[in-house]
């Protein structure tokens, strides 16, 4: 960092505009401000705070919008004041500015910043100054004498501004990163801790699904093991099936013969049965065929002979008849009274022909009545031959033996004929086989059936044990890595961040003590009485006898030089090369060490600018002349009344 | 007035009674009775004369009471041949004149059936 100009506008004692440039040139680097106490020095070193980190300090005190706006311009109303920095840092040029109104007042004021001539965000201007120049490293390269003070405390390492220091020094040493990481893994370690003991909790669950995922991996290898079986026994059954069905279809029409032949002795079998049938039937109405052969003769005769008994009784009624007539005649004959009127018959001279008319009359009927032959036997006959079979039904019968004898006799000469055929075929090897099918064909469906139960059981299992393996992973880590484990890692990661903070620390310290001791016999006036400086663990510095002891007491120069010593020696290790700004810095120091210090810093820092008042160093000193040509720019800075102080160019 | 068997038997001549079993096996009946009395029923159906002039030596084969038990037989001669008095021997003249036509038919026609012989 290489820093042009500082521009100030109502900025504490300066009212209005002041801008201050600054030599670059590393032959002449060095800028030199003279002012008496109160004229402004300290304020200007609290500008380059200001514009750099948002605060200022006097005396240890933070100041506010209203120490940093100018009282005068204030008392004309003004309210808003800024300052301006414009820097280089390799090959970029920066123009930091930060204004301050009353609308900041409790803020930092409003940070704009432009690289290179184009405005950059807030944010990357932090980011930049953070890079450039590290807020922890403010101590040391805005160095103000008057707190010179507290680095001599870094030797009573219990004390609030040791610690403070000590802290600070870490800061520029990159400590802050490695606390943080250190905090981060505290934190990660204690979730770790936390997440353990959940995790011991859920293990119990775990374990226990974890044996019912194994149980299931048991049931799922059995049954993947069953399935193969199975698998292996339809591919058997399916090729059997095919060698049986080849087997069966080459000896078809064989078959188809044997089939036949087989019929054939069904049928000629059913033939037997009913000729045997049909023929015990035959016998038994043939013993009565005598009476079927004469049954419609004896039934013509029976209709016969019923006629005449129907005659024989018309007859005899007609006969009877008459008898009555003639006696009723008779009876009027004798009595000369009709029989049927009563009343008297005046002449009875016919009545003896009519009754011998009638007389001869019953003679002719009895003539004919005996005539007509008995036939009650014949109409009885006919009765008992309606029992016997009609003949038409006795030759039915007859002709059905006959035509099933026809089909018997044919069914043996087809028997005959593919007996010839088949010869020595055996149909029932054939059928074997076909039952076999049948029985490997049952098997084979079952076998489908179980193999398609397990293929179901099994895509069951697995869904079920991913289930499972899900709810266990849920329960345990998703990476895989136990809690346990994680802790366990994590403790020896922070164990790790533990001991490099302590290797680091030490590190800091060679290399701060190389430096600041490098500084010191640079500095101090006896060099041939030091062999060096050695660091403490609180960052102090204790002087080192040529005989290798420690100097036990002090003086207040060699206090002030071990102290800018180690403000130098951790400048230079804590950042990279930039301005030393240092505020008032010779207050104990003898000429020889103000000597010193002038001739060393302008080496040591990439710009040196200081601050004194007459009492520290005049500008015709011959303190300055080793340094002359150094010396790039020489202000002045006065003031005209208390509240508007200016900085005038010397050289 | 029912007129009875004249005689308690009922006897064949040799030669019918061979004919009448070569007509049995022809035609296949049971009994010899009953190829007998279909012989008769043939001979009626036909009308063939008797031949009541022969004088043929009979051997007694049967009872009448079990050849004729339910005495149908002779109620149809009764009815059949009133005028007769002994239809005793109208049934064997007609048995032999049915024996002889059906025995020259089933054996030079070779008939096996009644109802062959009956349609011839």
């Amino acid at each position: 960092m290489i820093v042009k100009s500082l521009h100030l506008h109502h900025f504490m004692p300066y009212y209005g505009d002041v801008t201050i440039e600054f030599p670059e040139a590393e032959g002449t680097n060095t800028t030199i401000f003279y002012g008496e106490n109160t004229k402004g020095k300290t304020s200007i070193l609290n500008a380059f705070r200001w514009v750099l980190y948002g605060e200022a300090e006097s005396k240890g005190r933070a100041l506010d919008y209203e120490d940093l706006l100018n009282k005068k311009a204030l008392s004309e109303g003004e309210s808003e004041l800024h300052v301006e920095l414009s820097f280089s840092d390799r090959d970029d040029h920066y123009v930091l500015r930060r204004l301050m109104s009353e609308k900041h007042q409790g803020g930092k004021g409003n940070l704009l910043m432009q690289k290179n001539g184009q405005p950059i965000t807030h944010d990357e201007a932090e980011q930049t100054i953070e890079r450039i120049a590290p807020k922890g490293t403010r101590r040391f390269f805005l160095f103000d004498g008057e707190l010179l003070r507290e680095y001599e405390e870094l030797m009573e390492p219990t004390s609030n501004t040791a610690k403070k220091i000590k802290k600070a020094i870490e800061d520029v040493m990159g400590f802050p990163t490695l606390m943080k990481t250190l905090e981060v893994l505290g934190a990660v370690e204690k979730r770790f801790r936390k997440e353990s003991q959940l995790e011991r909790t859920s293990n119990v669950a775990v374990s226990d699904l974890k044996r019912d995922r194994d149980d299931l991996d048991a049931s799922l290898e059995e049954k993947e093991g069953e399935l193969e079986r199975l698998s292996v026994d339809e591919k058997e059954t399916r090729a059997r099936l095919t060698e049986l069905a080849d087997a069966i279809d080459g000896s078809k029409d064989m078959k188809d013969a044997y089939d036949r032949l087989q019929a054939l002795k069904r049928d000629r079998d059913f033939y037997k049965n009913k000729i045997d049938e049909q023929e015990n039937h035959l016998r038994e109405i043939k013993r009565e065929v005598w009476k079927s052969v004469l049954r419609q003769d004896v039934a013509m005769r029976a209709k016969k002979a019923l006629a005449g008994q129907e005659t024989r009784r018309k007859l005899e009624v007609s006969r009877q008849k008459l008898t009555l007539e003639i006696s009723s005649l008779q009876k009027s004959k004798q009595t000369e009274v009709c029989a049927t009127c009563n009343q008297t018959i005046r002449d009875v001279s016919n009545l003896g022909a009519r009754i011998d008319e009638k007389l001869a009359k019953v003679e002719q009927i009895s003539g004919e009545i005996d005539l007509i032959p008995e036939t009650d036997s014949l109409i009885d006959l006919n009765m008992r031959f309606a029992n016997a079979s009609r003949l038409q039904d006795f030759l039915s019968a007859e002709a059905d033996v006959d035509h099933t004898l026809t089909m018997h006799n044919d069914c043996i000469d087809k028997i005959k004929r593919l007996q010839d055929e088949i010869g020595d075929f055996s149909g029932a090897d054939v059928d074997a086989q076909i039952i076999k099918r049948v029985k490997l064909q049952a098997s084979l469906e079952k076998l489908v059936e179980s193999i398609t139960q397990l293929e179901t059981d099994i895509s069951e299992i697995k869904s079920e044990k991913l289930r499972l393996s899900k709810k266990i992973d849920e329960l345990s880590r998703s990476d895989g890595v136990s809690k346990e484990s994680a802790l366990l890692q994590t403790q020896e990661i922070l164990d790790i961040f533990e001991r490099a903070k302590d290797i680091l620390r030490e590190d800091i310290k060679v290399r701060v003590e190389e430096a600041a001791q490098h500084a010191f016999l640079e500095m101090t006036s006896r060099p041939d009485d030091y062999s060096g400086l050695k660091i403490t663990d609180s960052y102090g510095l204790e002087m080192i006898a040529k005989d290798g002891t420690v100097v036990p007491q002090r003086s207040a120069g060699a206090e002030q030089v071990v102290a800018l010593a180690l403000i130098d020696g951790l400048n230079r290790v804590g950042r990279s090369p930039g301005p030393v700004i240092m505020d008032t810095p010779f207050g104990r120091l003898d000429q020889t060490h103000r000597a010193n210090i002038l001739a060393y810093m302008p080496k040591s820092a990439r710009q040196f600018m200081v601050f004194v008042h007459s009492g520290e160093l005049q500008r015709d000193s011959t303190v300055l002349d080793p340094i002359k040509p150094l010396i790039g720019k020489e202000y002045s800075i006065n003031s005209n009344g208390p509240y508007v102080s200016y900085v005038e160019a010397a050289k | 007035m029912t007129r009875q068997w004249k005689s308690k038997t009922l006897g064949v001549s040799k030669p019918h009674e061979q004919q009448l079993l070569e007509i049995k096996e022809h035609l296949q009946f049971g009994q010899e009775d009953d190829t007998y009395k279909f012989c008769v029923s043939y001979a009626l159906a036909n009308k063939l004369t008797r031949n009541t002039e022969r004088n043929i030596k009979r051997e007694t084969k049967w009872a009448m009471g079990n050849f004729d038990a339910d005495g149908d037989l002779l109620v149809l001669l009764n009815a059949m041949f009133p005028e007769e008095e002994d239809v005793q021997s109208v049934l064997m003249t007609l048995a032999e004149a049915g024996i002889e036509a059906i025995h020259k038919k089933v054996t030079e026609e070779y008939l096996y059936t009644i109802g062959e012989v009956l349609k011839n």
